[in-house]
Order: structure tokens, then C-alpha cells, then sequence
């Protein structure tokens, strides 16, 4: 068994543990690739925008970008935090830093690589599935009809391919070696009981319903001048929905005792409440994602259409 | 080979404690010797220490004329491969991998020929009796087989320190004793200096010399005659003095 034998069967004979990661990744491709399907579709480019409009298209495109990196960043790092105790071990049986980090890129780069192109066509397949639904959620006139995109393709390719090579690099180094006997007694810390404060989660609501409220009331031109303001406020709505006004929630249901003690009840929240600690960050890198790419969507069939009309 | 010198372990928190207080312990190359003591008496983190898995607050530890404590990182590493070996209570196997595998592993970490690792490999599972489970996984095989895997793995490369945790720990007796059986061969024919923590008295009359400790302080140490038998007898007496009976010894670990 050579080293490169070894890490070859760890993710081999691990296939459940590295599954979760490879899909995640795999659904931040999709996403950003279905987004691009429509960017570069034919019945909304080919000269129709202006400058003004690409513009708005390239920023939304930035931002599912930068939002993709940390959703990917986010959930390597989780699950790196999950084999802790298999590092100590490693690292106890002798493997240096070095050799830990060069697997750790090996492994990285060849889900990347699986991730992003299985992303692409799993989006191509389900390519005029979602063009359809588009048409229907965005109440749009025209067809979009299935072409092929061979632009977004090649956008996607090279911009999930350099965003898990950057993540690669910098997650490996990110791994610094703290001491072993942290390592190897990681997994049996607890991380207490997650809280919320009363506070945070008043301001989740208001914060989400004045986003929301002020998005719906605008019209016109107004519109241009209150999205930055609705989106900054939607964003820390979101972020704060997941990570306080959920935990809040499940802890006003676990003080109520004649919810709480029926049947499967107890085991059902005392576990959630752990979890959605845990899972906050994702879901609301995976709102983000998908909220941006689909508003940006919508926006830009609004200019169109106002542009035509 | 081994010495430790005035070692102590604090361990920070809300409340510092006080788990190792100027540990003295000096080890001759090949010995075979065994640390006891009452729960919480601090042997683990002794042997935490000395397995580089945790540093001392103060005092020194050197093993052939080196502070382990000291090296680079990378230095550290090379160290840990080369000249430790490691057996605990739950095995710590890599389960992705199969028993030959797990067992050439160090020799794979360091870089070695796959003529090299099969042919030790096949060498050391013959002396200890696993030939026949070399392609299982680790959940297929029972806690003996996996103890005795986990010692082919800490024997492979030739360590001149083996470190061993509660080794029977998670066996019955009848394992229990397969295992000490073999360590007592291996330190006797390949001349290893070992260090067993344990508080199974049966599994300490294997060793040369028993030190015991208590409250994280030297409290006595002895020696062992020609005779198992009356060594066993002697453990056990040290052991009423040291507090109560043996049976009031917990059998969980600390």
C-alpha cells in the first residue's frame, strides 16, 4: 500500500461520509449553472440588453459566486471539523502536516472535479425542465426554448474549476495542527445547548417583513433606487431566520410539555434544535444562492420587457 | 532510554487541576514496565505525555537522548513513526482500511517499498498469529483479533519505545491474556522497551517492574522475582494499601 493507495481507499471505502459534500458541491454548481442557462440564453441576449442590464446580470452573477465560494468553504470546513479524531489518529500513527494537507488537496480537487462536472450535467439534463418552470414562475410571454449552452458550460467549468482549487489550497492550510490531544478527544466535547436571544429574533421578523413589505410596495424606478437597501436588509433577515428565529422557536415548543412529551416529539425537536445550530450557516448560503439567482432572473425580465414596451 | 524528570501536568479551566505533581521515571532499554493506580490517579495523562499526544506544564521527558516536546513539526512526525508505537484500550483502527493495511501503515506514512511492507507484514502477522484475517476489514474481525492487529501495527517498523493504553481493557480474560502473552514474547525476543498502563492486576504480573501512583504522585514501585505467581499476589497487597481492595478499583478509565 503506497500513500497514494491509502488516500485513494479512504475516500473509496467512505463513500457515505464524502457523499454529503460531493452533493452539496454538486448542487452550488447546478445552481449557478442553471443561472447561467438563462443569462446566456439566446432569446434574452444576442444585443436585446443594454449596458445598464448586463451590468445587473454580471453583478448577480458575482454575487452567486462569492456566495458559492463560502457555501463550499462552509461545508468543507464542517466536514473537516466531522474527521477531526481519524487527523489524530493519522497524526499519531506519524503522518506530518504536510502529508495530511497534500491528501486533504488530493481529496479536495478530485471531488471538485466530480462536483463541478456532474453539476453541469445534471443541469443540462434537467435544462429545459427548469426553463419551463422559469417561464412559468416568471410569468414570462416568450418561450424559452432549449438550446445548447455551450457558453454557460464553459463559464461554469472555469469558474468552479479555479473556485475549488482556491479552496483546496487555502482549507489545507487552514488546517493548522493544534495540539493532538485536542484532536483525538475532539469528538467527544459537547457544544452546549444552542440559545437565542429575544432580541436577534424580533429583529429576524421585522427585518424580513420590512425587506419584503418595502420590495413589494416600490414601483417604477424606485425600484433601482431600494435594491441595495432590501437586499442588505433581506440578507441579515435570512441570516438571522436560520440561526436565531428557528432555535427560538423549537426552544418555546420544548418548554411547552403537553407538545413536547407526545410520542416521538421529544426525540423529533431535542434533536432539531442541535441540528439547525449546526445546519443554519447552509441553509442560508443555499437561500442566498438560490434567492439571488432567481430574483436576478426576474429583474432582468423586467427591464427587458419594460425596455421593449 | 526513557527518563522523565520532574514532570508535571496542569490542566487550565475554570478550575485548574493538578493531574501529574514532579513525576520521576526512568526506564532501562528493553524493560518491560507497567504503571497502576486508582482511577483519576493521572496514569493516562502520564502516558499521554510521554506518547507526545499531550506536553507537560513543566520538567522534561527524553526518549534516547531526545525531548520529543522540542522537535519541529515535521521533525515530530518523523519521530512518531520511527520510534513510538502506540496500542490502546478501543483499538483505534482505521476502519476504511483492512487489517494488512492498517498494519503496514506506518511503513506507508514513511515512504517504504511495497516489497518491503508486504514481506513485514507477512512476517510479524505469522509471529502473532493473524495470517488468516489479513484481508478483512476491522468489523469483521473479533476485539483479540483487533487488539492483535493494533500491536502487529505498533511492532512493524521496530520502535524502541511501545506505548500501550489499557491493551486489555475491552477483552475478556481469556483474550486478555493472548495479548500479554505476546507482548512478554515481543519484549523478549526483539528486546522492546515497553510501558503498559493498566489496572488489571493479571495483566501488570507480565511486567519487569510495577510503579504506582496516586493523586498524580509516585507512591511505590516493585519488582518482580522469578515467579509470576507471587509477583501477582504482591500487586494486589500494594493495591489494599493503596486504597480499600482491588475490587474497589472502577474499571472505567480516565
Amino acid at each position: 500500500m503506497t500513500f497514494r493507495k491509502f488516500a485513494f481507499n479512504n475516500i473509496y471505502r467512505n463513500k457515505r461520509l464524502y457523499a454529503a459534500y460531493f452533493l452539496s458541491s454538486l448542487f452550488t454548481v447546478m445552481v449557478f449553472f442553471t443561472f447561467a442557462i438563462f443569462a446566456y440564453h439566446p432569446e434574452l441576449g444576442e444585443g436585446h440588453l443594454n449596458g445598464n442590464v448586463r451590468f445587473g446580470m454580471n453583478t448577480a452573477a458575482g454575487i452567486i459566486y462569492v456566495f458559492s465560494f463560502f457555501f463550499v468553504l462552509y461545508s468543507m470546513s464542517s466536514f473537516l471539523h466531522s474527521r477531526k479524531r481519524e487527523f489524530g489518529l493519522l497524526m499519531l500513527q506519524g503522518m506530518s502536516m504536510r502529508q495530511i494537507r497534500w491528501m486533504v488537496f488530493l481529496e479536495n480537487m478530485i471531488i471538485g472535479f466530480f462536483a463541478t462536472l456532474g453539476g453541469i450535467l445534471l443541469g443540462l439534463v434537467f435544462a429545459k425542465a427548469i426553463l419551463l418552470l422559469a417561464e412559468n414562475a416568471l410569468v414570462l410571454e416568450s418561450r424559452l426554448y432549449f438550446y445548447f449552452p455551450g457558453q454557460a458550460v464553459k463559464q461554469s467549468l472555469i469558474c468552479f474549476l479555479a473556485l475549488f482549487f482556491c479552496i483546496s489550497v487555502f482549507v489545507s492550510y487552514v488546517l493548522r495542527s493544534r495540539k493532538l490531544i485536542e484532536l483525538i478527544k475532539g469528538d467527544k466535547q459537547s457544544k452546549g445547548e444552542p440559545k437565542a436571544n429575544l432580541l436577534l429574533t424580533l429583529a429576524a421578523v421585522l427585518l424580513l417583513g420590512s425587506g419584503y413589505a418595502g420590495a413589494l410596495i416600490v414601483k417604477g424606478l424606485g425600484v433601482i433606487a431600494a435594491l441595495v437597501p432590501v437586499v442588505c436588509v433581506v440578507t441579515a433577515g435570512t441570516y438571522l431566520l436560520f440561526t436565531q428565529l428557528s432555535v427560538y422557536v423549537i426552544r418555546r415548543l420544548k418548554k411547552q410539555e403537553s407538545f413536547f412529551w407526545r410520542k416521538t416529539n421529544m426525540l423529533l425537536f431535542a434533536d432539531l434544535s442541535f441540528r439547525m445550530k449546526d445546519n443554519a450557516r447552509t441553509f442560508f448560503m443555499v437561500a442566498m444562492v438560490s434567492t439571488t439567482a432567481f430574483s436576478a432572473i426576474g429583474t432582468l425580465y423586467g427591464f427587458q420587457s419594460s425596455i421593449w414596451l | 532510554m526513557l527518563l522523565v524528570k520532574q514532570v508535571s501536568k496542569v490542566y487550565e479551566g475554570k478550575v485548574a487541576y493538578r493531574a501529574l505533581t514532579d513525576i520521576d521515571l526512568t526506564i532501562e532499554s528493553g524493560e518491560f514496565v507497567g504503571i497502576m493506580g486508582p482511577s483519576g490517579s493521572g496514569k493516562t495523562t502520564l502516558l499521554n505525555l510521554i506518547a507526545t499526544i499531550d506536553e507537560p506544564t513543566t520538567g522534561e521527558i527524553t526518549i534516547n537522548g531526545v525531548n520529543p516536546h522540542k522537535l519541529k513539526k515535521e521533525q515530530l512526525a518523523k519521530f512518531r513513526r520511527r520510534e513510538l508505537g502506540f496500542v490502546f484500550q478501543d483499538f483505534n483502527l482505521l476502519h476504511t482500511l483492512t487489517v494488512e493495511e492498517n498494519i503496514v501503515l506506518p511503513m506507508t506514512l514513511d515512504g517504504k517499498s511495497v516489497k518491503e511492507m508486504k514481506q513485514k507484514a507477512h512476517d510479524i502477522a505469522e509471529k502473532l498469529g493473524i495470517t488468516g484475517i489479513l484481508n478483512k476489514r476491522t468489523y469483521e474481525i473479533s476485539g483479540g483479533q483487533a487488539q492483535r492487529a493494533a500491536v502487529a501495527r505498533a511492532m512493524i517498523h521496530s520502535p524502541s519505545l511501545l506505548l500501550a493504553d489499557e491493551p486489555t481493557g475491552n477483552l475478556d480474560s481469556k483474550a486478555s491474556g493472548d495479548v500479554m502473552e505476546m507482548l512478554d514474547a515481543i519484549n523478549r525476543t526483539e528486546r522492546t522497551t515497553m510501558m503498559l498502563v493498566t489496572h488489571d492486576p493479571v495483566s501488570a504480573s507480565y511486567c519487569h517492574r510495577v510503579v504506582f501512583i496516586r493523586d498524580g504522585k509516585f507512591y511505590s514501585e516493585i519488582h518482580r522475582g522469578s515467579i509470576r505467581q507471587a509477583f501477582f499476589q504482591k500487586i494486589i497487597d500494594t493495591l489494599s494499601l493503596l486504597g480499600g481492595n482491588g475490587h474497589d478499583l472502577s474499571q472505567v478509565r480516565v
